[in-house]
């Protein structure tokens, strides 16, 4: 149960891809009317807002995932994100079609509670605990194992502005 | 292959089988770790040794262990040399001290202490000609972090809570084994 197996990798995408999807991510349809998880903590819902990306940044993450995984991999989803979580809401994304899954920092504050936790269970009261603190940094890929326990952590930031980030799901081939 | 170390950090749990994981420990319990401060040169000693105490059993390139990361790696599409390995007990230490290593992967594989977020390991992102603490690892057993050791990074055995750790530190260079 929640093993990690994380990759994080800066300078994910080239500069200008980068800046092309930045200088837009603002500006799109977001809806939030689907998407939502519920928290294996509190039994709040994890809710975000999204819309898919276009075919070639699809195409294009997963090509550059594959060769940080050294993994073929189909993706099944992948969305541009915005989010302003205010609770902790720690979940896991496994379904059989779902071995890995990503996010990627496209736009937002660079600090260690805008970013992504991940959780271990206690090995004497087995509750979730947090073990591992991702920062939000523009341009990061976290890449993790789907059965990993996790949360957005911007319940801890003081500031509490949006993030704009891509995710995307994948199965091994 | 993955030849592209570059601003590259993994977090992998279990990464030893159950059967070298406790060769290792055995190994481990059987050893005679010696105080850094007398292993060291005093012209090797920085700040940051200075600051931390902690023991080591320098290993080499034909122990087991070493040999076992060196293949895991390899599994992983890694292409790299040997260069420096060995097993580091450490304790509490006063402060955090962000540096980078030589080569072009460091690979720390905790082994035995308390599962604590704080008794990890840190990397840090400039910004604004500062270092800030951007991704903090926990501690657990049988986990290898591997990453690009011109990150910023620092042991976090500083914070509240922070526990005594056995670790094992691997240095690669980029290249291949002679005998390989």
């Amino acid at each position: 149960m929640s093993n990690f197996d994380i990759r994080i990798k800066d300078n994910f995408l080239e500069k200008k891809i980068f800046d092309n999807i930045y200088s837009k991510i603002s500006y799109k349809s977001y809806s939030g009317s689907d998407n939502y998880q519920e928290s294996a903590s509190n039994g709040t819902k994890h809710i975000w807002f999204a819309v898919h990306t276009e075919d070639e940044i699809k195409d294009l993450i997963t090509k550059k995932v594959e060769k940080v995984l050294n993994q073929k991999l189909t993706c099944g989803l992948c969305s541009y994100t915005m989010l302003q979580t205010a609770v902790s809401l720690v979940h896991n994304d496994y379904t059989p079609d779902v071995d890995y899954q990503c996010i990627l920092y496209i736009k937002g504050t660079a600090n260690i509670h805008k970013g992504t936790g991940f959780y271990v269970p206690n090995k004497d009261t087995n509750k979730l605990e947090l073990n591992t603190h991702v920062g939000f940094y523009q341009n990061r890929v976290v890449i993790w194992g789907s059965k990993a326990y996790h949360s957005p952590m911007n319940f801890l930031a003081e500031d509490k502005s949006k993030r704009y980030s891509i995710i995307c799901q994948f199965k091994k081939v | 292959m993955i030849n592209d170390t570059k601003d590259l950090l993994i977090v992998k749990d279990n990464f030893f089988n159950k059967d070298i994981y406790e060769k290792i420990l055995i190994n481990l319990s059987t050893l005679n770790f010696v105080s850094r401060n007398v292993s060291l040169k005093e012209s090797q000693m920085n700040e940051y040794e200075s600051n931390k105490v902690y023991f080591n059993v320098k290993l080499n390139l034909t122990h087991f262990a070493v040999q076992e990361v060196s293949k895991l790696l390899s599994d992983y599409g890694f292409n790299l040399k040997k260069r420096e390995h060995s097993y580091f007990l450490s304790g509490k230490h006063k402060e955090a001290f962000p540096h980078q290593d030589e080569g072009v992967l460091n690979c720390i594989v905790y082994l035995k202490g308390k599962e604590l977020l704080n008794s990890g390991t840190g990397f840090y992102d400039r910004q604004k000609d500062e270092l800030v603490l951007n991704r903090h690892i926990g501690f657990k057993e049988n986990r290898a972090i591997m990453f690009d050791p011109k990150i910023f990074h620092s042991s976090l055995q500083f914070n509240e809570g922070a526990g005594t750790r056995y670790i094992m530190s691997n240095f690669f260079d980029r290249g291949k084994e002679k005998n390989e």
